[in-house]
């Protein structure tokens, strides 16, 4: 290429030297055959270039419709699976809490209102409640919506009615009001919407809707030029881009892709994607698609989208019981919910609102009359609803995503719109989230701590079938992040003692409650690390302690020898048998607790004992039905019988001793009633964590305290953590601990001597004791033991009545001639 | 040896179910308390005992005493047999479990789930739920025997005829 060019002009140097005359002509010429070689080359590129535009265009149109098509089919289904509380149940003979109750109703966003003639509406006096209750798929019941009314006698419902529209009733014995949508398992960008369908939406948000967005929405093409005549006017005008202009289409586009920018850049695409939509579809699957995706507020961290979702927002309600106020409150809301957040600034919002009714009145969907009275209508933003809607329990919530994982596809969740029936108890978690922040804040005034340096994890449990009521991972109850309840784990100190006793009940030939236990200095030597000499929390060693004195008072020291004489591998035995599901090192240390667990994982095991030797799982979810209602797994009740209800009768007591007269003394100041709590307090090394794990009846309760960096708190289990299980605990509706029935169990009379007393065996006490544990020689004071001339036989079977206390019921002492000849 | 599987065993366990929710005799038993503890056994702050809470479901009743079924459980138990008549297992049980959310310690609801269980076929289900109706039943003889014949049905339905055998024996004393 370069030797032609060379050439070339070789030769034209030697053309210039012979033809110097015709100098200019030649210029000409060339100069005429590149500017006409420019041409057809430009005219080529030119071409080519529309061509290629041309090209990139329908390429880019291609690629705009597949990404628009794919967003629309995709969104218009991805629902995230919803979460719903317990549902409280109402029936004859329950006593009758019209505080409960109507907080109930409101957080449902049932309005308080004279006459119950519209749905959603309710009215209570001291002797009845009347509710027009909502229709709702219940997973064993889709009812229908239906007016109830209650009357109370006595504090207690005496009569339950459910009546028809007509005037027709019927007596029932139980109804229940609906749960409550608290949450939903979303995806990353913690979208969340509640879909509606066109056929469902009031016609008066369809039509402020259009008379306030887009007048031409049935007749345009997607783009609405009118509109766009307005702001490109404005534009040129004032040199400001404005909002608006936008068609319906337009705007579903942009939300779609969540870019709030203002530019060509960005309208472009919108224009065209807009026009592909209203080719691939009709008018009333867009504005369905809109309704449904609109972006209309955040609550914590959850995108509001669609009408539906912010109408069960900002109103506790469906969207079909709104009104036109209401509605063209929403409408006012629409697009910009951060501006116009009717919780934070009702005045904007009211004269937005007035805009659309305006809107509305020109476009003649509505008369004067509608107009000046939606006009005249307050916001009626419910507080309780919208406050309500923030409860989303993300530590309980942790939970349950949890326990679906592996039941379901990540992806079933986050699109299926699957209702998921919980069993959280919000009045439970109510009581839990205020107890533990108001009590952690007394604690770090009383302990001169820095505020806030304390951190706290709780759950609660019902101890007849397992279910989390309540649960707590951040003494910040809506904190969304480090959940501790399931993932700090702690040592966890005297929690264990229980399971180290219960495992030496478990032979009653060897050992009763009563049995001496020697609470003396022990030295454990291991293999390649120093010896282990645990201590008792006072310093000292108390001698011989009966058993149940060796858990009130937590020894270290009793428990250890204890532990070494049952073996290790007994004990983990134990441990895993309750319920813990993690491998356990065969370490002395674990004796006293020096195992990390969770709140959950205690509860897991504590459970076991509250509920009477029965394993149960810990289940955070009832029943699962599928977007369109259809039952997919019903959670049942399940159970396994892991420790003989004799011995869960025993460890149980010596718990309950451990309140009465134990270490977990402290938590009973303030009790109005005895409920017979069995609980135990765990401290660990240097008051690094502060433990107490508990239960009445009905409810177990466990609670942590420390800090996360892990730093001592000088708190021990009864100053820290059993102040934040009372404050917790009396607040609930407790029924009281019942040991149960054994036929083998009596109670004994035991005399024991005190430490330091110079008289021996003058102090006694009663006792539960196995009958196959009665002659066992480790007791104290053999010598004084009593033994009742009543026949056991009679005994076993006698039936205490109202006046009769019990009575000790002792075997006859067996003569050396039965001894030897049975 | 009944087979519940059998159309007679399934009369047999609907007869069961009506008893248990029909007649008073076996009927609502509330209150598993007969008598108060006694004193020394009792929570004491500031050197007084605590009094026991209050409440019909506490109050204290001899086995002659016992009131009929509370209606709620009644009605409950009566959809819990309906949907074992069609064979809606999961109806049935969620029935008895929403009663026993009610009355956690009434131990012929626990006997009733249990039942539902059997007749399902789920053994082991079935003789835990039993077990846990006997840690309740206190001295009700004829629940306990009604548990240890599901027990004794469920264990040789299972193959375990050792067991079985063992609260066969228990009936037959």
């Amino acid at each position: 290429m370069a030797n032609k060019k060379t050439q070339n002009i070789t030769t034209d140097k030697n053309s210039s030297k012979k033809l110097r005359g015709t100098k200019d002509n030649a210029e000409f010429s060339i100069l005429k055959r590149t500017a006409g070689a420019l041409w057809r080359f430009s005219k080529l590129i030119f071409g080519r270039v529309v061509l290629g535009l041309v090209v990139c265009l329908i390429a880019y149109t291609a690629y705009l419709d597949v990404m628009i098509r794919r967003e629309f089919e995709g969104q218009k289904w991805a629902i995230p699976a919803h979460l719903y509380t317990r549902p409280l149940e109402l029936y004859l003979g329950q006593t009758f809490d019209a505080q409960l109750v109507e907080s109930e109703l409101k957080e449902l966003g049932y309005v308080g209102s004279s006459s119950i003639n519209r749905v959603g509406t309710y009215n209570l006096s001291s002797q009845t409640l009347n509710v027009h209750q909502r229709a709702f798929r219940f997973w064993d019941e889709d009812r229908p919506r239906q007016r109830i009314s209650l009357s109370v006698v006595d504090g207690r419902i005496a009569d339950i009615k459910v009546i028809e529209p007509s005037g027709n009733y019927e007596s029932t014995e139980i109804i229940r009001l609906e749960p409550r949508l608290f949450g939903s398992v979303s995806p990353l960008n913690h979208e969340d919407r509640t879909l509606v369908k066109l056929d469902e939406v009031p016609q008066a948000l369809i039509d402020a809707l259009i008379a306030y967005e887009d007048r031409q929405f049935y007749s345009h093409f997607g783009l609405n030029f009118k509109g766009l005549a307005r702001v490109a006017f404005y534009a040129i005008k004032t040199g400001k881009i404005i909002g608006g202009g936008s068609s319906i289409t337009q705007q579903l586009v942009k939300n779609y892709f969540l870019t709030s920018e203002r530019s060509l850049r960005r309208k472009v695409p919108e224009m065209i994607m807009s026009v592909l939509l209203e080719v691939h579809y009709d008018k009333n699957e867009i504005l369905q698609a809109y309704i449904n995706e609109v972006n209309l507020g955040q609550a914590g961290n959850r995108a509001i989208h669609g009408f539906g979702l912010a109408s069960r927002y900002y109103y506790g309600r469906p969207l079909n019981e709104l009104d036109l106020s209401e509605l063209t409150t929403l409408v006012a809301i629409n697009n910009a919910p951060s501006r116009y957040n009717p919780l934070r600034r009702p005045d904007r919002v009211v004269k937005k609102r007035d805009i659309v009714l305006k809107s509305m009145l020109e476009a003649n969907k509505i008369d004067d009359r509608q107009y000046e009275l939606a006009k005249a209508s307050a916001l009626n933003i419910s507080p309780v609803a919208s406050r309500a809607a923030t409860l989303s329990y993300p530590s309980f919530l942790g939970l349950v995503r949890k326990d679906l994982k592996d039941a379901y596809k990540s992806e079933d969740l986050h699109s299926e719109g699957l209702q998921i029936y919980t069993t959280i108890n919000p009045r439970v978690q109510a009581v839990l989230e205020t107890s533990i922040s108001r009590e952690l804040d007394r604690i770090e005034k009383d302990h001169s701590l820095a505020e806030g340096t304390l951190q706290a994890a709780a759950v609660v449990l019902r101890t007849d079938n397992g279910e989390v009521a309540a649960m707590l991972g951040d003494r910040n109850a809506s904190f969304a992040g480090f959940n501790r309840a399931l993932k700090a784990k702690r040592p966890v100190g005297s929690l264990l003692k229980p399971f180290v006793f219960l495992t030496a009940l478990e032979s009653p030939n060897r050992y009763s409650l009563a049995s001496l236990l020697p609470d003396s200095p022990v030295v454990v030597e291991q293999k390649g690390s120093p010896d282990w000499q645990p201590k008792n929390y006072d310093g000292r060693s108390h001698g011989d302690v009966m058993m149940v004195e060796a858990l009130a008072q937590s020894y270290n020291l009793a428990t250890v020898n204890l532990g070494l004489a049952l073996g290790l591998d007994k004990v983990i035995d134990t441990l895993e048998r309750v319920g813990h599901d993690r491998s356990v090192r065969e370490l002395p240390s674990v004796l006293l607790g020096a195992v990390p667990m969770n709140t959950l994982d205690v509860s897991k095991m504590y459970l076991t004992l509250a509920s009477g030797g029965f394993k149960i799982p810990v289940k955070s979810v009832r029943s699962v039905l599928s977007g369109e209602g259809k039952p997919l797994n019903r959670y049942a009740l399940d159970m396994e019988q892991v420790i003989e209800p004799e011995y869960t009768y025993l460890i149980n007591y010596a718990l309950q001793d451990a309140v009465r007269n134990g270490t977990g003394r402290v938590v009973l100041r303030g009790f109005e009633y005895d409920y017979g709590i069995a609980g135990k307090t765990g401290t660990t090394n240097d008051y690094r964590d502060s433990w107490f794990a508990g239960f009445s009846g009905n409810y177990l309760t466990v609670v942590w305290v420390g800090r996360d960096d892990n730093k001592p708190t000088s708190l021990t289990g009864a100053s820290g953590a059993a102040r934040l299980w009372k404050g917790v605990m009396q607040r609930l509706p407790l029924q009281r601990l019942e040991l149960g029935f054994s036929e083998e169990i009596v109670s004994q009379k035991f005399f024991y001597s005190k430490l330091d007393a110079t008289e021996r065996c003058t102090e006694h006490r009663t006792l539960p004791v196995l009958l196959s544990s009665l002659e066992l020689e480790n007791m104290p004071c053999p010598d004084r033991i009593e033994y009742d001339d009543r026949d056991l036989e009679e005994s076993k079977y006698f039936e205490p009545t109202d006046e009769e206390m019990p009575i000790e019921r002792r075997p006859r002492k067996k003569s050396l001639w039965e001894k030897i000849f049975g | 040896m009944i087979n519940f599987r059998n159309p007679f065993a399934f009369i047999f366990g609907f007869m069961a179910m009506m008893q248990l929710a029909g007649c008073a005799s076996s009927a609502r038993v509330a209150p598993d308390r007969s008598v108060p503890a006694p004193i020394e056994e009792r929570a004491i702050v500031d050197g007084k005992a605590l009094p026991l809470p209050e409440g019909p479901d506490l109050r204290i009743e001899t086995m002659q005493e016992r009131k009929v079924v509370s209606p709620v459980v009644k009605r409950l138990i009566a959809s819990a047999r309906s949907q074992t008549l069609s064979q809606d297992w999961d109806g049935a049980s969620g029935s008895l479990e929403r009663a026993l959310r009610i009355e956690p310690r009434n131990p012929n609801l626990w006997s009733a789930l249990a039942e539902v269980k059997c007749e399902q076929g789920a053994w082991q289900k079935c003789i835990q739920l039993a077990a846990k109706s006997n840690t309740l039943s206190r001295a009700d003889s004829s629940l306990r025997r009604r548990n240890w014949h599901l027990m004794a049905t469920a264990h040789k339905a299972n193959g375990n005829n050792e067991a079985a055998q063992q609260f066969f024996d228990k009936l037959a004393k």
